[in-house]
Order: structure tokens, then C-alpha cells, then sequence
């Protein structure tokens, strides 16, 4: 088979030159992100179904592909999409159990309005509201009895627009009431709804200064949910969805769905551990644990040194942080051999936020033919002769040789056709050749690197702001590059974004 | 109170196609066909769309006008030789100088106006540039507005397959300025959209279609109660939302007999089921005007082991100008053109209420966003007309250049019986339909 060198094109993060580190900054106080109003994205519908209703089901309506993440900013919902929300709504509800709708319709009538409705709506339902519900509920009893009543209230909730966009109010000082603020902590921490706590907090009117929201986005970090938003956060940023996808990766399926979850659940759980621990930017490059996931034991064979209930020990001679994991790799990989353009493309892009130009037309991406039995590293650089590939594959691919000790499914391997792994790398890294023996040294050298802290900064304030990164944003994303790598710096990525000014102002309202 | 009443109108009258249901109170009713031979058949259009343009060498037919021998690309179209005219040498303006054309000419190719460069929505950092929709509406949606007389229970029939998330270079239809349409893009979702109100047990159906117009009405009140405190553009996106929800609403109490459900669908397999279900729609008059997406435009790299294309994926090969990727190209764009020879296969076998076929009342464009993918060349994209027995004059290779393609866009609004359009979007470099077509 002919290993094809790839063409990759990576969605933006925003403006060019955005978040420099070193920006003067000029004043504490940014202004607004101009975020337009937001619909949910089919991920945050479907996780707020499972926690308010306890139902898992697809949603299947598109999200637009912004940049690197998701954000629904832009479109209309079209006739596909109306059709997509209904048969959610329908099959949700369908499970559902409405077990509490007897005879007696108070109790059913609480839990939809009190309980289920606050939750989904993220605020309390208005009169206005709640009176058009009781009728729908009487119209749906009529029909068949309360449980009918309450399917058809269910299945005008989840269509609705008060559910499906970001009803976000600004107040006159121009920020966010409160109730805004808690809807969204919460689709950014728990990439969900805003549970009771977090709603009371909104009604008692205390989440209106920094310290507040921060204090309350601890207790959200601290909480099981926080997989959830980190899941959208590291899932998009990482790119791991092509571990799912039959076009790139054809062969994965037969590792078991078990097996290709834990590769995709891998990444997310490691920053959640690290979180946890109170690790900074640093660690998240370079430490050798990860969490316990044993689908994953087969691929790691003697890499694993240690275990303990909360953690895995990993060979620090052979893994550090998450760029080695295993669902990374394997995400950057082709069937059957690794891709070292792939690897070096996605460190330039995701962590250097310094994305290579595409190919100009025209130019042949299949490799040369050098013969069989030659390694892979040894096929890409038969292309370095050519001088149109090497201009930018050099520091590509460069880059990517580092990981050439981990296989197309994440695991180790010293030696390809039967010879020694070279794994030596070259590459520019904060205006510097660096070389670099491996992926350990690798990592430790991105570790000290600012243009990674800065590019993590940024990727994070693109995800929680909705919206590719401004260059207004410059100063913030500097100062949270700063606070990620002190003590507890994962953490203070998120707290920092949350507590500022730029998250904290309502939406620019455009004429 | 709901501002909205669904529309009750009876879809009996006025030259549908047989087979269509309709609600009548609440209840869904199935229509006999109309055994209506002397009504004049609808005139239809049907928009294909496949990607990355082709391989000249392999498409181009030799010979002349009508004597011309069908290249390797285009021979699985023989048994359809009367019925087609090719046409090489169109050109496609993006009225941009952006670098991807794959981007750019995706959203003109039907809307013949260019996209929004100054909106910043999205970006691509590896090249640099930001932009936003497109600025215009395509060809279908704005004939589809035009036409008079009894409306379709769907005025427009997207389908698609692979079509991807919400982008500028993964959708062709648009209802309006930023306003894309999604291709409904796999079978099983076609099938339910389009004939799943059809259910043997007709209180269950009446019981749902009560429900359904219940909940919805309801959902458009929340859009009313809404509309207060938004900025303009806001508005706008809702609006647009609630109009789609009205458009289900008249989908959800009208269909035909449904056709078998599709089965054995997988990756090689789901472009003809969606041809299948394609042909019904359109013979029992569910619409009139539908378009059919094949993948997206930029960066596909689907694969395709069944042509010989199992590694690197479509858009990755097409830019490889080199003679083994060039060639595995042509593999997969003869497949293409079996495909779509399927696709005038089913319209053909489809009966029409004027005794004829499907086909012959239908103007079928086959495009792409490209001409020759490898070096992202638009100034010749090749098209493929087909059916419209009374309009067409069939049987041609038609050899221009620089023909404007919104000269293409013009002929199928003259098909459909919009004569008086002699310019079509905001790009306009041409005048009238595209010369030597049309009888």
C-alpha cells in the first residue's frame, strides 16, 4: 500500500498575530468578546438531556466548524435541522420515565415546571410561559392521560428556542445578569446545563463579581461534570474525532469499541486528573502518569511501571504528557503507519498555534519510491530533496520524527522492518533550531517554550469564549499563558477566563 | 395564541403527481394515483453535485457535436446518449482573489454570487484568510420561490451523503443571503424525512400528526414571546428557525406511498439508495425542484477501496498531478458517472402522470466546485445536462470556452419556466441561457 503523505487543513483559531506573548497590557479591563447569541451545540443539548431527563440519544444536527472548535454563531436552523430537533425531542422524551405523572397531575406538574423546566430553560419559566405548558399539558392529558400530558411538554421544551440558544441578558452596566453567567459556567465547565445549586446561586444575585464566579467555577471544576465541558475543550482540540472516522482511520474499528473509547477518553481524563492534582501547564507536557483506564493495558504493554487507584505510572524514559498518549498518536496516524507530517502538523498547529501553509497545487504528495523495507522516516526524507516539499516539511516532519517510537496505535516499538528507531528530531522552536532526541525530550523542551503556554491560553478562550480568539483578547490570553504555568496553573487556565471582564460582558449587540 | 395556522390546502388539484397523502382535519389520507394522463406532467430540476472537478483527459469525449464517442469517464452514460448533452468549457467566477478555490466555489456554483469576505465568521489560519456565507441564493430556492400553482408538500428536496458539519465549503444551497440549506445525508434519515408520516396504523398516525401540530404550535409561540430584546441579525436567525419549523410542520402531514425502506446501506451502497428514494419523491410529488450533494467540497478525503482508492483519500490524491494518482482519479470518477447513469436509470423507470417518465419531464445538471483539481483550475468546470425531453436537444457534445457559468444558472430557470430571467446572481458575466442547449 502506498503511504500517502497528507494534506491537512486546520480550522483557524482566529485572528493571526492574536495573543502574542509579551503584549503590553494597556488596561486590566478588556472589552466584551462579541459573541453573537449562541445555539447550543448538538454535544451540550445531548449531555443536558442525560442530566435533566437521564436519557442518552444522537442528536443529529450539524454544528458549524468555526475554527478548531464548535460554535453555532452564525447559522439559521434549516429545515434538516427543525426535523433533527423534533426526532430528538421525540425519542428523549419517549424514554423518559414519567413515572411521577399519575391521576393527580400536581406532582407530574412540579417536576415539569419547577424541576425540568428550570433546568433545561436555565432560568425559571415565566407566567407567560408556564400558562402556555399547562395548557399544552391539559390539551396532551385530554389525548391520553398526565403521562401523555407530559410527553407533549417535554417535547415543546426541547424545541424550544429558550432551551436550544444562549438567552443571554445584559444588564446596564453591560454585563451578564446572573442567570447568564450560570448558563454559561455551565456550557463552558460541564459543556451542560446549570444544576439546582448553581441556579440558586443566579437567584440570590451571587454571581455577580469576579471572586463570586470564580469561587462558584471551583465547586464546578471540582464536581464529576467537569469531564463534560473538558471533553468539548480537549476532544476538539486534539482533533480526536478521526480516531472515529472510517475514511481516516478505517482500521481502528477493529480494536473493539471498548479499546478506541478509552484511546479517545484518554486525553480528557488526564487533564482532568491533573486538575485535580493541582498540576500547571508543564506537567500536562511532561508528566509520565496517566489515568487508569485498563482497555488500554494491552497497548501499553511494559510501559506501564506502577499503579496505584487513582493513577498509572508510565516509563518516563518513553511517555510524557499528553502528546504521547496513545489516543493522540494513533489520532495522527495513518492504517498502518504512523505520520510523522501529521504528528509535526498537529504540534505546530494545536500547540504553537503556527500552522504551516498547505501544499501549493499541483505538487505530487505521493513519496517517492525508495525501495521496500525502508523505514518511514527514511521515505519522508527521500522528499526532503525536493525543495518545494522541504520548505515546509522540513520543520514538519522534522517536528514529528520525535514520535517515531510510538506506533499507528499509540504503542512503543524500537525497532520498524526489523531496524532501530530513529527518533532524533530537528525543528524551530521560539525563533531557535532545536534537536531533540525523542518525545520525553521533546516535551520537556515545549514545556519551557511560551509560545505553548500562550498557544494553550488561546486555544482555551477560543473554546469557552464561543468564538475564535480577538486580538483585543492579546492581553488576557498573556496573562492566563502566565498564571498556567504557576502552581495550580490548569486550573487558573479556566478560573482566570471566567472571572475576567471578557467573559464576564454580555454579547456586542450589533444594529 | 399562536399567530401560526398550518395550511390545510389539498394537494388533489392542480397537476401533482399521483401517490401523494395529505392530511385532511388531522388524519393522513392516502391519495390513488392520478390516473390524469392528460394533464401536462410538472416540468422538475434535479442539481447533482459531485467533487473536485474531473480529469480532462479521461472526460472529454472525442469527435464532434453529435458524432462525438464517449471518453472513459463518461462512457457508463452511453445507454443514455439521447437524453444528454455535455458540455465543455464553462467557467466559474468566484469574484474573489482567495487562495482555495474548493471554498469559494462551492457556495457559487448554484448561487452564481460570490461569498461574504467581509463578515469574518470563518477562518482558516493555514491560509490566512477569514470569510463568511455566501452572499446570494441559489438557483433551486430562487425557482422554487417563483413557482405558481398548488405548492409541493416539500418545496425543495435536499439529499446529500457525507455532507459534514455546518460550513461554507460543505453546503450549496442556500434559501437566502447566509442562509445555507443542509442535504439531508444519509439514507435512513431520507427515508423518515421524506415518507415516514406513512404508518399502517392509521389512529397512531392521526395520534402523532395531533400531537406534533400541538407541540409545534406551542414551539412557535416561545419564537413570539422571544422577539423583544434581539438585535436585528438575531431576529433574523430566529425567524429563519421558525420558518423551518412551519416547513415541517406541512412535511410531517404529507407523503406517498412509501417505497421500501432502504436496506444493505453502507459506504458504497448509500448514493444509489438515496437515487432510489430521489426518484419516488419526485414521480409521487413531493416536490418539484431537488438537489443531490455528493461529499463536500474541501478536504474530503473519503475513501473509496472499491475503485482502487483505499489510502490518503479523495482531496489529498486530487492534488497530486502525477499519472498513478491521476489515473486512480479517473477510476473514481467513472465510478461518479455509473452513479449518476443510476440515478437517470431510476428517473427513467419512474412512471410520470403524463404516461411518460420522470426523466423526460425533468432537467437533471450534473457540477462540481472544480475543472481539474490538481491545480485548483475553475476556468473550465465540466457539466452534464440530461432528460427534459421537450427542451433539451439531446444527443451533443457541446465544445465552448469561457462560457460564463451563470449562463447554466439562466437555463434552468428558463426550464422551468421562468423565461423572462436573462441574468442569474451577482456575478453575472453572462447574458441569456447557455447557447445551443434547448431545442
Amino acid at each position: 500500500m502506498a503511504l500517502v503523505a497528507v494534506l491537512t487543513s486546520a480550522g483557524c483559531i482566529g485572528e493571526i498575530g492574536g495573543g502574542t506573548p509579551g503584549v503590553e497590557c494597556e488596561t486590566t479591563a478588556s472589552p466584551g468578546a462579541p459573541v453573537p447569541m449562541r445555539r447550543l451545540t448538538a454535544a451540550q443539548v445531548e449531555r443536558t438531556v442525560s442530566d435533566v431527563l437521564g436519557v442518552a440519544k444522537d442528536l443529529q444536527v450539524s454544528d458549524e466548524r468555526l475554527f478548531t472548535f464548535r460554535s453555532n454563531v452564525s447559522s439559521s436552523v434549516d429545515f434538516v435541522g427543525a426535523r433533527g430537533y423534533l426526532d430528538f425531542a421525540e425519542a428523549a422524551v419517549a424514554a423518559t420515565d414519567r413515572a411521577s405523572c399519575t391521576e393527580n397531575g400536581d406532582a407530574c406538574k412540579a417536576w415539569l415546571f419547577k424541576d425540568v423546566g428550570q433546568r433545561l430553560f436555565r432560568r425559571p419559566l415565566t407566567d407567560a410561559e408556564r400558562a402556555r405548558y399547562e395548557a399544552l399539558f391539559g390539551a396532551g392529558a385530554m389525548e391520553g392521560d398526565p403521562k401523555e400530558g407530559a410527553r407533549w411538554v417535554l417535547e415543546a421544551m426541547l424545541q424550544s428556542p429558550t432551551f436550544l440558544y444562549m438567552d443571554e441578558v445584559v444588564e446596564e452596566n453591560g454585563y451578564l445578569d446572573d442567570w447568564s453567567i450560570a448558563s454559561r459556567l455551565a456550557l463552558t465547565i460541564w459543556g451542560s446545563n446549570p444544576d439546582a445549586e448553581l441556579l440558586a446561586k443566579a437567584e440570590a444575585g451571587a454571581l455577580s463579581t469576579p471572586e463570586q464566579i470564580t469561587q462558584e467555577a471551583e465547586r464546578m471544576l471540582d464536581d464529576p461534570r467537569s469531564l463534560g465541558g473538558l471533553t468539548d475543550f480537549v476532544d476538539q482540540w486534539l482533533r480526536l474525532e478521526r480516531l472515529n472516522d472510517p475514511d481516516a482511520r478505517p482500521d481502528l474499528e477493529a480494536l473493539g469499541p471498548e479499546t478506541l473509547a478509552a484511546l479517545r477518553k484518554e486525553p480528557v481524563q488526564l487533564v482532568q486528573m491533573l486538575m485535580k492534582q493541582g498540576a500547571d501547564v508543564d506537567e500536562l507536557l511532561t508528566t509520565s502518569t496517566t489515568a487508569p483506564l485498563p482497555e488500554l493495558a494491552s497497548i501499553y504493554a511494559d510501559d506501564v511501571v506502577g499503579e496505584t487507584a487513582e493513577s498509572i505510572e508510565l516509563d518516563p524514559d518513553k511517555r510524557a504528557g499528553i502528546l504521547s498518549l496513545p489516543g493522540v498518536m494513533a489520532a495522527l496516524s495513518h492504517a498502518d503507519s504512523t505520520s510523522p507530517t501529521l504528528r509535526g502538523y498537529a504540534v505546530l498547529s494545536n500547540f504553537l498555534c503556527n500552522a504551516p501553509l498547505p501544499p501549493p497545487a499541483g505538487v505530487s504528495v505521493t513519496l517517492p519510491d525508495i525501495g521496500e523495507g525502508k523505514s518511514t522516516r527514511e521515505r519522508l526524507e527521500a522528499h526532503f530533496s525536493n525543495p518545494t516539499c522541504a520548505a515546509c516539511h522540513k520543520s514538519m516532519d522534522g517536528m514529528g520524527f520525535a514520535f517515531e517510537g510510538i506506533d499507528w496505535l499509540g504503542r512503543s516499538r524500537d525497532l520498524e522492518f526489523g531496524k532501530p528507531i530513529d527518533d532524533t528530531s530537528s525543528f524551530q522552536l521560539d525563533g531557535k533550531e532545536v534537536t531533540v532526541d525523542g518525545p520525553v525530550q521533546l516535551a520537556s523542551v515545549m514545556a519551557n517554550s511560551e509560545a505553548v503556554a500562550n498557544c494553550l491560553a488561546r486555544q482555551w478562550v477560543s473554546y469557552a469564549g464561543g468564538m475564535p480568539d480577538k486580538k483585543e483578547a492579546a492581553c488576557l490570553v498573556g496573562q492566563i499563558a502566565e498564571e498556567m504555568q504557576q502552581p495550580e496553573g490548569l486550573r487558573k487556565m479556566v478560573l482566570t477566563f471566567v472571572g475576567s471582564d471578557w467573559y464576564r460582558r454580555g454579547p456586542v449587540q450589533a444594529p | 395564541m399562536s399567530g401560526y395556522k398550518t395550511s390545510r390546502r389539498s394537494f388533489l388539484r392542480a397537476g401533482l403527481a399521483g401517490g401523494a397523502l395529505v392530511a385532511t382535519g388531522s388524519a393522513i389520507t392516502l391519495f390513488p394515483w392520478l390516473q390524469a394522463a392528460a394533464a401536462p406532467a410538472p416540468k422538475r430540476l434535479l442539481l447533482f453535485f459531485t467533487p473536485h472537478g474531473t480529469v480532462w483527459d479521461q472526460w472529454r469525449p472525442g469527435g464532434g457535436e453529435s458524432d462525438f464517442t464517449f471518453s472513459p469517464i463518461l462512457e457508463p452514460l452511453a445507454g443514455h446518449r439521447e437524453r444528454l448533452v455535455i458540455v465543455d468549457g464553462i467557467e466559474i467566477k468566484t469574484g474573489t482573489e482567495y487562495y482555495i478555490p474548493h471554498t469559494y466555489t462551492m457556495p457559487v456554483l448554484w448561487t452564481g454570487s460570490p461569498i461574504d469576505t467581509a463578515t469574518k465568521e470563518f477562518c482558516r489560519e493555514d491560509h490566512m484568510q477569514c470569510f463568511g456565507w455566501n452572499t446570494g441564493v441559489s438557483v433551486d430556492q430562487f425557482i422554487a420561490s417563483k413557482l405558481t400553482g398548488t405548492p409541493t408538500p416539500f418545496s425543495t428536496i435536499e439529499l446529500g451523503l457525507g455532507c459534514g458539519g455546518l460550513h461554507p465549503a460543505t453546503r450549496m444551497i442556500y434559501t437566502g443571503p447566509g442562509k445555507p440549506r443542509s442535504p439531508i445525508d444519509n439514507p435512513e434519515a431520507a427515508f423518515s424525512t421524506l415518507f415516514g408520516a406513512v404508518n399502517p396504523d392509521l389512529q397512531q398516525a392521526e395520534r402523532d400528526a395531533k400531537r406534533r401540530k400541538s407541540v409545534l404550535d406551542s414551539v412557535l409561540d416561545d419564537f413570539g414571546s422571544r422577539r423583544a430584546k434581539l438585535s436585528q441579525n438575531e431576529k433574523l436567525r430566529l425567524d429563519a428557525h421558525a420558518d423551518s419549523i412551519r416547513e415541517l410542520e406541512l412535511s410531517l402531514t404529507a407523503a406517498c406511498a412509501a417505497p421500501p425502506a432502504p436496506v444493505d446501506v453502507n459506504s458504497e451502497t448509500s448514493i444509489d439508495r438515496q437515487s432510489d428514494l430521489l426518484a419516488t419523491a419526485l414521480g409521487c410529488g413531493l416536490t418539484r425542484i431537488a438537489s443531490f450533494q455528493v461529499r463536500i467540497a474541501d478536504n474530503d478525503n473519503t475513501l473509496y477501496p472499491w475503485v482502487g482508492l483505499d489510502a490518503g483519500g479523495h482531496h489529498t490524491l486530487s492534488h497530486d498531478s502525477g499519472p498513478a494518482a491521476q489515473g486512480k482519479l479517473a477510476q473514481l470518477y467513472r465510478w461518479y458517472s455509473q452513479r449518476f447513469a443510476y440515478l437517470l436509470d431510476k428517473l427513467a423507470a419512474t412512471p410520470d402522470v403524463d404516461g411518460r417518465s420522470v426523466l423526460d419531464n425533468t432537467l437533471v445538471i450534473w457540477g462540481s466546485e472544480l475543472g481539474q483539481a490538481w491545480n485548483h483550475d475553475i476556468e473550465n468546470v465540466p457539466f452534464v445536462f440530461a432528460g427534459a425531453k421537450d427542451l433539451l436537444r439531446g444527443g451533443r457534445y457541446l465544445k465552448g470556452s469561457a462560457i460564463a457559468h451563470n449562463r447554466m444558472l439562466v437555463s434552468a430557470c428558463h426550464a422551468m419556466g421562468l423565461t423572462d430571467v436573462e441574468t442569474y446572481g451577482t456575478l453575472d458575466t453572462g447574458t441569456g441561457p447557455l447557447p445551443g442547449l434547448f431545442l
